[in-house]
């Protein structure tokens, strides 16, 4: 019985990482496209606004690499501070397409678990 | 926790570049002003130990860090997917030090795929290559699998675990060369330059060295450019270059030397009253081993050459790698690169200053060439 709780959870967990790791890319571009923000106000923003998510603050950056690598974000550095530079992110052309797309496959996929799930539940 | 607080978040920040490729200095730069910011925001406005702390922690393990950016899953293979960056790395070091250590090795006389029975020339170039990648591969494998299982992670966020310090060497070597280290090279190229071309120092040396002296001082100037380069621009993708043919042509160099024999014929002695020359083979010396002076000579002569050879080829290789990983970012030819840290000619200064070891000599450069000095309030 204890073996079989642990394998739900170990189950649960990794579904639940896989989950919020693309949650958290969606997350990213959607602040971006409110304003340009830094890589501390992103993961400020995130932690306030999408706390569901619960990322560890290493994450969000090499996730900032990568989205950049794909020409979704463009950054500038910002010296005004000398001992803190800090990278600001803004969404290009093809991160609004993305975050359309994104937007659009994550509302798909919300309605019919939504609905698959109000079927089990009426089961 | 030993340290300020400026050297905890650098010593965390070296755990997490060992995950990371080796184009992440960006990345790095901005968890430092992260861990500031949430060191500062912590601590109501000053960094202080326990702030730091609470900061680094919050901050996450390394590894998971590397997994956001790796973003393919748990394993690449039989290797989890934080290890796979590190791990290319270490296979790089180890396949680029045996070549270098078998060009070596050919050009002094002694061919090490004789000893292994492969003497197919060509043929054995790709036979050697996937030798030493798969050799590589399993001492990497033995080595993370072996510090993996015996690792026991009760250390503070900021240390290194022994993995980690092992994978290090793979991102040591791959960092940029010091601006002082530079700025070593152009003085040592010119004053070794000058000392081969005069007179008191050439008539020591036989008839038919000279020539090479002359391709040696010419090599050792061209030296001293490349350390100028690296110096004005840091490390870009023309100066890496420049350092490739470089190491190249000291190796060609070599090809030549290592046929020829001991070059010192004379050496300056001090009578009493004036400097004379005296012939080596003049001298009273006495040497208790089976073997003759000129043989002992020629050993050190091909150690030398030996040395040589290895290290520019390792240059080479390091060089064309930095090369290829520039191009890949859609880098040019010339840009304002950054310097790495190096060894500070001045260190009482620097501890006078209370500066951080762990910080470049200068103070941070950036990619985009900007550069200022460090002067966190520490509290």
């Amino acid at each position: 019985m204890e073996k079989s709780r642990k394998n739900v959870l170990e189950e649960i967990e990794r579904w639940s990482k896989e989950i919020k790791r693309g949650a958290a890319s969606l997350a990213i571009v959607a602040i971006l496209d409110e304003q340009t923000a830094y890589g501390y106000e992103i993961v400020k923003t995130l932690g306030e606004k999408a706390s569901f998510l619960q990322l560890e603050q290493g994450t969000v950056y090499p996730l900032l690499r990568r989205l950049e690598k794909r020409k979704l974000l463009a950054s500038e550095w910002n010296y005004d501070d000398p001992t803190k530079p800090k990278k600001y992110y803004k969404l290009t052309a093809d991160g609004k397409m993305a975050l359309q797309m994104m937007t659009e496959t994550w509302s798909v996929l919300s309605d019919e678990l939504k609905r698959l799930l109000e079927g089990a539940d009426a089961q | 926790m030993s340290g300020s607080p400026m050297n905890m978040i650098e010593k965390y920040l070296e755990r997490v570049r060992v995950y990371l490729p080796i184009d992440s200095e960006d990345t790095l730069t901005e968890i430092r002003t992260h861990l500031i910011e949430e060191a500062e925001t912590l601590g109501q406005g000053k960094i202080t130990h326990g702030s730091t702390m609470l900061a680094i922690e919050r901050f996450g393990d390394p590894k998971e860090a590397a997994n956001a950016y790796a973003g393919i899953g748990n394993r690449v293979g039989p290797l989890p997917a934080e290890y796979v960056q590190p791990a290319i790395r270490i296979v790089l070091l180890l396949v680029s030090l045996g070549v270098a250590f078998i060009i070596g090795s050919y050009i002094v006389g002694l061919s090490i795929l004789d000893v292994v029975g492969i003497t197919n020339f060509p043929f054995n170039i790709p036979v050697m290559i996937a030798l030493q990648v798969a050799l590589s591969l399993l001492y990497a494998a033995i080595i993370i699998a072996g510090l993996s299982a015996i690792e026991k992670r009760d250390a503070p966020p900021s240390e290194k675990t022994v993995l980690e310090s092992f994978l290090g060497l793979g991102s040591d070597v791959f960092k940029p060369k010091g601006r002082w280290d530079a700025a070593a090279e152009v003085v040592l190229g010119v004053v070794f330059a000058i000392v081969l071309l005069l007179s008191p120092i050439r008539i020591l040396f036989r008839e038919d060295f000279l020539l090479f002296m002359n391709v040696m001082a010419i090599l050792l100037l061209a030296d001293a450019l490349k350390g100028l380069l690296f110096f004005i621009a840091g490390e870009n993708n023309l100066n890496l270059l420049f350092e490739a043919v470089l190491g190249g042509a000291w190796v060609v160099l070599c090809m030549f030397l290592i046929n020829i024999q001991w070059p010192l014929e004379q050496i300056y002695n001090f009578d009493g009253a004036e400097w004379t020359l005296v012939r080596l083979t003049d001298l009273p010396i006495e040497i208790s081993t089976p073997f003759s002076g000129a043989e002992v000579l020629a050993l050190f002569w091909a150690i030398g050459v030996f040395i040589v050879v290895v290290t520019n080829t390792w240059s080479i290789l390091v060089s064309s790698m930095k090369v290829a990983m520039y191009l890949k970012e859609d880098k040019g030819l010339w840009w304002q690169g950054r310097w790495g840290p190096g060894r500070h000619p001045f260190p009482f200064r620097r501890r006078e200053s209370g500066e951080s070891q762990a910080h470049s000599d200068d103070g941070p450069t950036y990619s985009d060439g900007h550069k200022e000095s460090d002067n966190i309030d520490e509290t």
